[in-house]
């Protein structure tokens, strides 16, 4: 599903151009995530989580190394197949990223309407969906006048609408309850079980302990399994 | 309107902003101005025509007299001679008062006393099959009359040459105004997509291809440019309506005579301006969309 070979990534800084490998916050990163699986991925602020997840989801190029997604070997040029992929992907943003002149429902079939879907076909599974994560009332609301807590489940609800086979979510329970937070959590767990590859980044400890989910985490730009201090080569 | 009917609807872009109305108007000036230049194209077209048709119809003879013929005698016999080959329509000599009332504005009264005036003939030739002027000159000849002829061949030419730079000329200027608009909306797309960053990111995280954005803005620049090139055209059409109106303007008319059929030109600008538009905004998109 996800493969990493040898990757590593660094930015452009005062001094290095970005492709030195000493100032590298990624590095070394080998490892699968199989189809099918689930994990966390957690670590200090500023691990590189996000950037992480931004390789898989092709919004950052890697500096060195390879990454394939689904079998297929990503090449950042192929913006074609840069689409193909994230059709598949439902991605969490921390941020929500959210379409202001937009209304909930709108924001949520976004992915079904970019697909060309039939607004006529998909009508009933969004609002369906929008109920799930406690937004039935506010289907025409404006993000603006949405609380941290609404946009964040707008934000989930929009990632699975296409129901995707690989959930990328960043900090996805970072501005919700705790009981709204184990539902989510439910949600993400009930589509992993329906077959889709989960990743979610986090810092919440409480919610990896309630899900007894692997873990992965990344110290000092290396990825680690939870408690084992070697570097993960096949997550699972 | 249900939540979905609502989404196909949109073209996904937010409404549009100050700066739309500001490219409205622009792009709305620029197409008045391009189906002026045609409506002045088709006008000065058809002024050149007239001038050349009603030069082919006629020819000047000047007869000059022989032994003990006199100028005016000449001139007659000439004239009975031209009407008689065929693609002539009528023959007739000009009186020596017609030449002179023909000259006056020129030369005034105290010269043309003493002024000895050519002695011509006007023909006028049969516009579906004119006589050549090899024919008539045979005709005279064998009558053993001595004349010129002239078939304005020198001015056709020039009237011709200057109607083709004339409509150089408008296509040059439309052409200059439609890729001005090309330019305008080049520049508002590359605008709009810096202004919407964000949102074009979120799209593509979604899953949407280059093409897919690039729509969006094809949609709504074309959209945008059918409305202003629809503007632009009426009020073409306005200007062109208001001079065929409008008493005072006869010279303007004999100079550009406009014709209700010209009207037809201005269809195709809301079309003109959409495809100019969607063309541009789309190759802009893509570009830009290329190199993020």
């Amino acid at each position: 599903m996800v493969v990493f070979r040898d990757v590593g990534v660094g930015y452009e800084g005062a001094g290095h151009t970005g492709h030195d490998p000493e100032h590298y916050i990624l590095k070394d990163l080998n490892f699968t995530l199989s189809s099918g699986s689930f994990h966390f991925l957690t670590g200090p602020s500023g691990a590189g989580k996000t950037s992480l997840l931004r390789l898989i989801y092709q919004a950052q190029k890697p500096s060195v190394g390879e990454i394939s997604l689904f079998g297929e070997r990503l090449n950042p040029s192929d913006r074609k197949q840069t689409a193909e992929m994230r059709r598949r992907i439902g991605i969490v943003f921390q941020d929500f990223r959210l379409l202001e002149h937009l209304d909930v429902f709108d924001n949520a079939a976004l992915p079904l309407f970019v697909r060309g879907e039939d607004p006529r076909r998909f009508e009933a599974d969004v609002i369906e969906l929008l109920t799930w994560v406690g937004l039935k009332t506010r289907l025409h609301a404006m993000p603006d006048v949405l609380s941290g807590g609404e946009k964040q489940r707008l934000a989930i609800a929009r990632a699975v609408i296409n129901r995707p086979t690989l959930i990328l979510a960043d900090e996805p329970t970072g501005n919700i309850d705790h009981a709204m937070g184990l539902r989510i959590m439910r949600l993400f767990i009930e589509l992993n079980r329906l077959g889709a590859t989960v990743l979610i980044a986090t810092h919440d400890e409480a919610l990896i302990r309630a899900s007894g989910m692997p873990v992965l985490e990344l110290r000092d730009g290396r990825l680690f399994r939870r408690d084992l201090t070697q570097t993960v080569r096949g997550a699972t | 309107m249900t939540a979905g009917k609502r989404l196909r609807r949109r073209d996904l872009l937010p409404d549009q902003d100050t700066r739309e109305v500001s490219l409205h108007y622009v792009i709305a000036v620029l197409f008045f101005l391009a189906a002026l230049s045609a409506l002045i194209a088709l006008a000065s077209n058809r002024a050149a025509s007239g001038w050349s048709r009603e030069i082919r119809a006629e020819v000047t003879v000047q007869v000059r007299p022989t032994g003990l013929e006199s100028g005016s005698v000449a001139a007659a016999r000439a004239a009975e001679v031209l009407a008689g080959v065929p693609g002539v329509k009528e023959a007739a000599a000009i009186e020596p008062a017609r030449a002179k009332a023909l000259i006056k504005p020129w030369l005034g009264d105290a010269v043309l006393e003493d002024l000895p005036l050519p002695n011509l003939v006007e023909v006028r030739l049969d516009e579906a099959k004119p006589a050549k002027a090899a024919a008539l000159s045979e005709a005279l000849s064998e009558k053993e009359i001595d004349a010129t002829i002239d078939d304005h061949s020198t001015w056709l030419q020039d009237i011709e040459t200057s109607a083709l730079i004339i409509r150089l000329i408008s296509l040059g200027i439309f052409l200059l105004i439609a890729s001005a608009a090309a330019a305008v909306v080049g520049f508002a797309t590359r605008a709009g997509l810096m202004a919407r960053a964000n949102m074009v990111e979120v799209l593509s995280l979604c899953g949407a291809t280059d093409s897919f954005i690039a729509g969006r803005f094809q949609f709504r620049f074309a959209r945008m440019a059918a409305i202003s090139g629809l503007l632009g055209g009426v009020a073409a059409g306005l200007v062109m309506v208001v001079i065929k109106f409008t008493g005072s303007s006869q010279s303007l008319l004999l100079a550009l005579p406009f014709s209700w059929l010209d009207l037809v030109v201005l269809l195709p600008c809301p079309l003109l301006a959409a495809l100019i538009a969607a063309g541009t905004a789309r190759i802009v998109t893509l570009k830009m969309l290329g190199k993020s």
